[in-house]
């Protein structure tokens, strides 16, 4: 990220901290403007998402576990841990995604954590379980998921592993360029 | 360049693990609201503030008042749900209609000791409100037995259908 010579410092390359890096990402993803712009762009849209989804339940531990019980997926005993974490998990997640750091950890971590919401919600529609998403707003009460909430969620996790591959192959013009300092 | 970011990865990861796992349980151990992380299974079904309306119950406790004289059953749903099957002994008092209707069983909701509201479904809200309604209106104790229809007929307690009242 100290790259200074990079038009677009997070073109996922990583939070890389060597000059060399961000030039070997640099001119591929600089040929399709697309490529370039994509990768930041999402970065900063689940950053925002995540940051969102936290707020609520950061707020309302007592709603949330609630909700997190309601998906009878969980043991009673793990619900209020599970319920006290995971939103301070997405408040990180979210801060390091909008700002930038850490990108291989955050990128594969909020890929793995989409893929557990997409999987409880999905299992839950599929065996018919009348369940509230849970996703941005604590109340239960709400209207019960729907497979256009679980096609949304897929969406969002179809992003963050993009995000996450272009973290970890940034494109570039020759597959052997080799700059290494 | 790949396989530095892979061992980045490899650190990082478990590292905002942890972070996420420090800040939610310190948090939450400071907050006046904080969840109790052990305990008692059964408690932690129904986390959160108790304040927030009237009282949950469980299927062990709802099978103790069965046939009690004192202890009325509400099943809060749709007058034709009810008639499907309800459980024994149960009234019911659909809502939203019970904010009017409630006035033709006034007097079983004033001799009862208990009420106890149920509906089906996890997060059927039908008993709840039709709980918290009954005790603004000054009814004494009044339960939410949730989910209470699903989890009495897996429990294979008693229940009646409208032909069977009949007959």
């Amino acid at each position: 990220m100290g790259d200074q010579t990079n038009p677009a410092p997070f073109t996922g390359s990583g939070g890389a901290e060597a000059t060399s890096e961000g030039q070997t990402a640099a001119p591929g993803n600089a040929k399709t403007p697309f490529g370039r712009i994509l990768p930041p762009a999402l970065r900063l849209l689940i950053g925002a998402v995540f940051l969102y989804a936290s707020y609520d339940k950061i707020l309302h531990p007592g709603d949330f576990a609630r909700a997190v019980h309601n998906y009878q997926i969980l043991p009673a005993a793990a619900v209020n841990p599970v319920a006290v974490v995971l939103p301070w998990m997405e408040l990180l997640l979210g801060f390091f995604l909008v700002v930038g750091i850490w990108l291989p950890g955050t990128t594969v971590l909020s890929a793995l954590l989409l893929t557990v919401f997409n999987g409880a919600l999905i299992f839950n529609l599929a065996r018919g379980l009348d369940v509230s998403c849970g996703c941005f707003s604590t109340q239960i009460t709400g209207a019960p998921a729907t497979w256009g909430t679980a096609a949304r969620d897929l969406v969002l996790l179809a992003a963050s592993i993009y995000l996450t591959v272009s973290v970890f192959y940034p494109c570039r013009r020759k597959p052997t360029a080799r700059n290494n300092v | 360049m790949t396989h530095r970011n892979i061992r980045k990865a490899l650190w990082q990861t478990p590292m905002l693990i942890l972070f996420a796992l420090a800040i939610g349980l310190g948090v939450n151990q400071w907050r006046s609201d904080g969840l109790a992380l052990v305990g008692d299974p059964a408690a932690m079904a129904s986390p959160g503030p108790g304040g927030a309306g009237p009282p949950k119950i469980e299927t062990r406790e709802a099978r103790r008042y069965l046939d009690q004289d004192e202890i009325l059953f509400l099943d809060a749903r749709p007058a034709h749900q009810y008639a499907e099957g309800h459980i024994r002994g149960a009234l019911n008092l659909p809502w939203p209609q019970a904010e009017t209707d409630f006035i033709h069983m006034a007097d079983q909701l004033d001799a009862a000791g208990i009420i106890i509201t149920y509906c089906d479904g996890e997060t059927c809200t039908l008993s709840h409100e039709l709980a918290r309604f009954l005790a603004d209106m000054g009814f004494g104790d009044v339960r939410i037995f949730v989910n209470g229809w699903t989890l009495w007929r897996e429990a294979g307690l008693p229940i009646e259908t409208e032909s069977s009242q009949n007959g």
